[in-house]
């Protein structure tokens, strides 16, 4: 047997052994700037910049992070929108592990499904649902007739409290929570595996982003689905994820179950994001923190990501990036914690 | 001392086949000072509100009811007379600051039409002014950015500008409709407590415009919730976040999850949706979503009543409630 075909069947082994469903491996998409007359590439947006995840089967994660974190292009990148600029997504389906951003078969392309976050942009609005809905299901070919199709919808719509009947209206006719329900049903008609969630409720009202995260909840258990779960709310996070990713500037800095993540957030920025949560019925202590805006992504600071806005910004942090490790039960990229420092930090705080 | 006052403000829609209440008779006032949070959904009318004051409203709108500003009606003063107030004693942050601002002039031409059209100022006066107050919001290198697009500058940086556009000629009431929504959190953060740092310094009150609870019990004195253009509950940020009277308050208090919210507890959340205009009955316009509804709700819309000193409530189930009560004692 070749060496590189021996080395694949280890490393479908090693797949399945772990039950990863998805492994995201040092993943870099790289948007080129281009200026001139013939298009020079001047420079890159480095979006996301070295992501390492493993995703497990009904290991829910939760994303949060600034705008430019690189949050969206992470979840698109695992559904295959993006070609990755460096690294590569494998997902193992059924006994086999797949490229995501290769041309694939599509019964597993359609196992993963995204549904987004605008949901008055994300459906055709010169199409009746039942038009937007039933593409992928004649794509796919295993449902024929139209009865069928109107059937296996409708029963659908009444699963997210919709009436069958909306099948035949137009997108215009239904409220933001309404549409984003429609998006659900999308996503699930394809019975996926995984679905990748990119803010699915920061655009709806407070009473209706509550049935909207419960109806999540619900449709996650009798489909056996895992959710990638995108937001910039810490709290609807806490409430979605089974581990919290925080990301800054294209890279993971920490990733923890939520409730320790909460209550005793270990890297700088995760203190800092949690520190600027507004919430009702809590105690607002009136401080000043520096807070200060995200370098751009296109010029990142040496060393680690952070330390331009870092209270405790060291010499070592210009130097070296810190490796996402071990501390305490979470996984933090901060020189804070990395062995040698952590004492000394400790005396000067 | 009261600043701003509106009564029975009604305000209607027209159009070619129908006419819908959009605004049915609300009062409220605001002191000089003071904040005041206005908390509603989509389509409850709290920008509707605001734009009445400021009467900006379009040309199908219908209002009646008054609107006092400084003890002079708002709605009967000429246009000459509001454009003098419009911008200058009022003004207003708007949500999006990317799209209020105009691309294709600078911000500091734009700062500096402000005070031409209301203050008698030199050029150079009046760019000393609008960089000053670029620099009282914190921006850096207001010199240069002064010179700039608004595409140049960054999401929170612009807000903050907008901020900085509506202090410029000292107003005594700034009306922000959703200054924070769509910002980061962190941006969030800075651009609230900005507000705050210069209410305490300059006396100024605010109309604060939000569907987020928790921007507004952190920003305001006084909370107004309003639902489909009625006013549910009216009163202290701690007699309405922490002793709300309203079923409608309190569903949307719980149905928000917090950093406390215990997982795999299923999240409150109020039945239903907001029903159109259209869908008002004779009764209570929360009747069909209520979860403490009676028999009376159905008929007759409920009024706003005082429960304890200055909190006021529209519910006939709490009304119910309280009479119990007093006949017990």
């Amino acid at each position: 047997m070749q060496p590189a075909g021996l080395l694949m069947l280890i490393e479908i082994w090693c797949i399945l052994m772990n039950e990863n469903l998805i492994n995201v491996d040092n993943l870099k998409v790289y948007f080129p700037i281009r200026r001139g007359i013939f298009l020079q590439t001047v420079g890159y947006i480095k979006a996301v910049d070295g992501v390492n995840l493993k995703i497990k089967q009904n290991q829910d994660f939760a994303v949060v992070g600034e705008s430019g974190s690189g949050k969206t292009t992470l979840g698109k990148s695992i559904v295959g929108l993006i070609k990755p600029t460096r690294g590569q997504i494998l997902y193992s389906f059924g006994e086999k592990s797949f490229d995501m951003s290769k041309e694939l078969p599509i019964d597993v392309r359609q196992s993963v499904q995204m549904i987004f976050q605008d949901p008055f942009s994300s459906l055709n609005p010169r199409l009746k649902i039942i038009d937007t809905l039933k593409e992928p299901l004649e794509i796919r070919g295993f449902l024929r007739s139209r009865k069928e199709i109107a059937n296996y919808l409708g029963e659908l719509l009444e699963k997210v409290g919709l009436k069958r009947e909306y099948l035949y209206r137009y997108p215009h006719e239904f409220s933001g929570g309404q549409r984003q329900r429609i998006s659900i049903v999308r996503a699930i008609s394809m019975k996926p595996k995984i679905v990748v969630l990119d803010e699915p409720s920061s655009s709806l009202d407070v009473s209706v982003q509550s049935q909207v995260l419960n109806l999540l909840q619900d449709i996650k258990k009798e489909y056996n689905l895992t959710y990638i779960f995108i937001t910039h709310n810490i709290s609807v996070a806490k409430y979605m994820g089974q581990k919290i990713i925080v990301m800054y500037l294209g890279k993971i800095i920490e990733i923890n179950d939520p409730d320790k993540l909460i209550d005793k957030p270990f890297h700088p920025y995760t203190q800092l994001l949690l520190s600027t949560v507004v919430e009702i019925k809590s105690e607002h202590v009136e401080k000043e923190i520096k807070i200060g805006e995200p370098p751009s992504p296109v010029n990142i600071p040496s060393g680690c990501r952070f330390r331009t806005r870092c209270p405790f910004a060291m010499e070592i942090c210009a130097k070296t990036e810190p490796p996402l490790s071990d501390h305490e039960g979470s996984l933090v990229a901060c020189h804070l914690y990395s062995n040698k420092k952590k004492e000394i930090s400790v005396n000067n705080s | 001392m009261i600043l701003l006052d509106i009564k029975n403000l009604k305000i209607t829609f027209k159009t070619s086949s129908e006419s819908l209440l959009a605004i049915d008779s609300i009062s409220f006032h605001v002191d000089k000072g003071e904040t005041v949070g206005v908390v509603g959904e989509t389509g409850s009318g709290k920008t509707i509100t605001s734009l009445s004051v400021m009467r900006l409203l379009p040309s199908n709108a219908k209002i009646s009811g008054e609107i006092f500003f400084n003890g002079s009606d708002l709605l009967k003063i000429s246009e000459k007379e509001m454009d003098e107030i419009r911008g200058k004693k009022i003004s207003m942050i708007f949500q999006e600051p990317m799209t209020a601002f105009d691309p294709l002039y600078t911000v500091g031409t734009q700062f500096s039409e402000v005070l031409f059209k209301h203050e008698n100022v030199s050029k150079l006066e009046a760019k000393k002014r609008s960089v000053e107050m670029l620099k009282l919001v914190g921006i850096p290198e207001s010199e240069k950015r002064f010179y700039q697009y608004p595409h140049e500058y960054s999401g929170g940086m612009i807000q903050r500008a907008m901020i900085a556009l509506a202090l410029l000629t000292n107003p005594e009431l700034i009306i922000a409709d959703e200054p924070t929504t769509g910002l980061d959190v962190t941006i969030q953060m800075q651009v609230l407590n900005l507000i705050k740092r210069i209410q305490k310094t300059s006396n100024l009150s605010i109309l604060f415009i939000t569907h987020d609870l928790g921007v507004i019990s952190k920003m305001a004195n006084r909370i107004i919730v309003l639902y489909l253009g009625k006013i549910f509950e009216v009163g202290t940020v701690k007699d309405v976040i922490f002793s709300s009277i309203h079923p409608y308050t309190k569903g949307l208090i719980s149905s928000v999850p917090t950093l406390k919210t215990v997982k795999y507890e299923k999240l409150y959340s109020i039945p239903g949706n907001v029903p159109s205009l259209k869908e008002i009955g004779e009764g209570c316009r929360f009747y069909s979503r209520c979860p403490i509804r009676m028999n009376i709700c159905k008929e007759k819309d409920p009024q706003l009543l005082e429960y304890t000193k200055g909190h006021f409530a529209a519910c006939w189930a709490a009304n119910a409630d309280r009479n119990l009560v007093h006949s017990y004692e």
